[in-house]
């Protein structure tokens, strides 16, 4: 079984399963390339990630690990537990979610460069609920937005969206 | 700080997927990127689709008819008035029509009213289609069915008052007394437009032959106005005859059965795509079997469809479509489903789709299904998209109906996991359980209760001496036959405002009893109001009619095998038109 070492921006390699790096579909076609070229081979694949700084990759190999256990853990439970396991999942996520907005930022970005889709979803639909319930300005103040439209352009767009507030 | 303008626009899109509309708003005047990102089309086709079913397909940018302004579409849909009925135009049926005749033609079952029905000449499974045609298009012919219907019961208020004063001539009525007159009317407007045609013929063959009772269907006009009034009489009769005893003749029939047939009347209408620029967002259903019928429908199914008008381009065409869509795989798993029992096993086979909800009411039951499961192989044609089975319904039998017959409001039985289909995808096949636990204590005792004795005659007039022997002898005659028995025809539903129960025999439940006593009808279970979870489009709507009640034996009906009448189905919700450049997706 070949190894993987992610690479992180400051040089930090993290060595994952072949399990839990099939969640992240960039390194996935990067293995898949490889053994087409290749064949079979016990050879550390090596994947530098620039983009992504250490603490960012530790977070996300933490969420593919804990993703393949739960895929083992659904594949294996009857179906009675399903419900439980789900509940279980769900909880575990928001745990994981408790991060701050800048943290978050990393998260998608990293999500997003090592192609994790449902890392992808569960960051994208976190900063949703961030944004949840806030009026334009208050959007601008959570994610540090600077102002770039002009009063006039937000008030045309206000008008232009006033059927969708009821 | 790392913006959340940093972000690829592809996440962001997706952040904003998670989002209300309303927070959308808000993120869009909250900067120059979300603004750009809150108008993309990409972002409100999935919208429209998950919050209206509307599936559109939009031509290219670049393409003639532009880019479409899909959060525009999106708005117009949020704003779309609800309307009590979304009138489809019935034009396809496998199922035949009784005796061919025009009066009980299948748009009858999609016109939104209580007083004209459907009535097949096939047994069982019996796929009727409406397609939704441009706006006004069936209103406006409607409008003017309804114009002429109120000429008839105008010429009709004295001849017909003098019927029903049981042969009885009162002077006081032809001066227009004021209650036994509104009585009268209110008799006259159940009656549906073949019996009000009918009623107008016996009168006018009177009138032509001089006779005297002939000549109040020109009561109160004098001279001039009396001849003019003659000659609309003229061409009213020779209108009644024609809709009374013609075939409908602008039908297609299918070249080996002359059940299947497709009216292309109205296609010309409205130009060769015409149907396919607006669509139907259902949120309601209303199924009516009020009336009369020896055959009452038992149990159906509706789906809705979406038409792309821009694939077809002949009536044939058309016509080829619809027995495509009736053909498919999913239509017809439900041939024959007339029980919750059949429907269980259909759903552990996995050929009809899960079901959300199974509600319970005075009149019926009735399951919901789930939206998003799309079977294999269920596009019909290449100008219907998926053919999505909406609500399957039942009508209460009158064993059921005695348990059921107290329940106020509808009452959900269960709602979220079928456990059938669930059974079928954990390959468990030890549990007998059923998909349907009717709570035993929910069923209200009922008492059987019911004075069965015969109700007055709609209003009671004082005898008055005098009149031509022969004027009497008509008068008694006709009145034997219009009071005597019972007509094919439907009745007013049973929850509408004019109801017609005093002039029936009814009884505090509701059921209707015949001269000896014995129940008949369907009187109490003939009306179900269906919620549907979310909203359904389409501008194709299918009703499979599965079975009927047969009641012929009640109605003294000599048919030998049962056909199935229903009154009528009414799809309500808005109707949302699509821009040019837009069409339905039928993939």
């Amino acid at each position: 079984m070949r190894n993987i070492v992610l690479r992180a921006n400051d040089g930090a390699d993290h060595v994952i399963s072949v399990a839990a790096a099939s969640l992240c579909k960039t390194v996935a076609s990067l293995l898949q390339d490889l053994e087409a070229s290749k064949g079979e081979d016990t050879d550390p694949l090596i994947v530098p990630l620039p983009n992504v700084c250490n603490c960012t990759l530790q977070k996300v190999l933490g969420f593919c690990e804990q993703q393949r256990a739960f895929d083992e853990l659904c594949t294996a439970s009857p179906a009675a537990q399903q419900a439980d396991l789900t509940r279980q999942i769900q909880a575990w996520q928001m745990e994981y979610m408790q991060v701050s907005t800048d943290e978050l930022y990393h998260l998608v970005m990293a999500a997003h460069y090592l192609n994790v889709p449902r890392l992808l979803d569960l960051c994208t639909d976190a900063m949703a609920e961030r944004i949840r319930g806030k009026s334009p300005a208050q959007v601008r103040e959570c994610f540090g937005l600077k102002p770039s439209l002009s009063p006039e352009e937000e008030e045309e767009i206000r008008r232009s969206n006033l059927w969708a507030l009821n | 700080m790392s913006e959340l303008s940093d972000l690829p626009d592809g996440c962001t899109q997706l952040v904003l997927e998670f989002l209300s509309i309303r927070d959308v708003a808000a993120c869009a005047a909250s900067c120059k990127k979300m603004a750009a990102l809150a108008q993309e089309p990409l972002m409100w086709i999935p919208r429209l689709k998950a919050d209206f079913g509307v599936d559109i397909k939009a031509r290219l940018q670049g393409e003639p008819g532009g880019q479409v302004d899909a959060r525009e579409l999106y708005r117009l849909a949020s704003e779309a008035p609800s309307k009590d009925a979304i009138r489809f135009w019935g034009c396809f049926t496998d199922g035949g029509c009784d005796d061919h005749l025009r009066q009980y033609w299948v748009d009858n079952m999609f016109a939104p009213n209580p007083l004209e029905s459907y009535c097949s000449a096939l047994s069982g499974n019996v796929n009727c289609i409406g397609l939704l045609m441009e706006p006004n298009i069936c209103e406006n012919a409607d409008a003017s069915k309804e114009k002429y219907r109120e000429y008839l019961l105008d010429r009709l208020r004295v001849p017909a008052g003098v019927i029903f004063g049981h042969g009885i001539v009162n002077l006081a009525l032809i001066q227009q007394e004021q209650d036994f007159d509104g009585a009268v009317m209110e008799r006259l407007r159940s009656y549906s437009l073949a019996e009000l045609e009918h009623l107008f013929l016996e009168f006018y063959v009177e009138l032509t032959a001089g006779h005297t009772i002939g000549r109040l269907l020109l009561h109160g006009l004098q001279g001039e106005d009396r001849e003019r009034e003659r000659s609309n009489l003229n061409a009213v009769a020779s209108r009644a005859e024609r809709n009374l005893h013609t075939k409908h003749n602008n039908l297609c029939f299918h070249p080996e059965s002359r059940d299947i047939q497709f009216d292309s009347e109205a296609l010309p209408l409205c130009g060769a795509h015409g149907f396919t620029r607006s669509v139907g967002i259902v949120e309601r259903l209303r199924v009516s079997r009020a009336g009369q019928f020896s055959c009452p429908v038992l149990a159906g199914v509706v789906f809705l469809a979406h038409f792309d008008g821009d694939a077809v381009s002949s009536p044939q065409e058309v016509f080829d479509a619809l027995q495509a869509a009736r053909d498919s795989p999913v239509c017809k798993a439900f041939n024959g489903l007339k029980d919750e029992k059949a429907m269980s096993q259909a759903v552990r086979k996995g050929v009809v789709p899960r079901r959300t909800k199974y509600v319970v009411s005075s009149s019926g039951v009735h399951y919901n299904f789930a939206q998003q499961d799309i079977l294999p192989s269920d596009t019909p044609h290449a100008a219907i998209g998926h053919l999505q089975p909406v609500a399957w319904f039942r009508f209460h039998n009158r064993r059921d109906y005695k348990r059921w017959a107290t329940l106020t409001s509808p009452k959900t039985l269960w709602e979220g996991q079928d456990s059938d289909y669930d059974i079928r995808r954990t390959r468990r096949h030890t549990s007998t359980r059923g998909a349907s636990p009717i709570p035993q204590g929910a069923a209200a005792d009922y008492v059987e209760d019911h004075p069965a004795a015969a109700a007055p005659p709609a209003a009671q007039v004082q005898a008055h001496a005098g009149g031509l022997a022969q004027f009497v002898g008509d008068v008694q005659e006709m009145a034997q036959a219009w009071l005597g028995g019972a007509s094919h025809a439907a009745m007013q539903d049973s929850d509408s405002d004019t109801d017609m129960s005093e002039a029936e025999s009814d009884s505090d439940d509701g059921e209707v009893f015949d001269e000896e006593g014995s129940p008949r009808g369907t009187k109490g279970r003939d009306m179900m109001h269906i919620e549907l979870q979310g909203r359904w489009a389409g501008n194709l709507a299918l009703v499979k009619l599965i079975d009927q009640e047969d009641l012929m034996h009640e109605w003294e009906d000599q048919h030998d095998e049962p056909n199935i009448d229903i009154n009528h189905v009414t799809l309500s919700g808005s109707v949302l038109q699509l821009p040019e450049g837009v069409s339905l997706s039928a993939a």
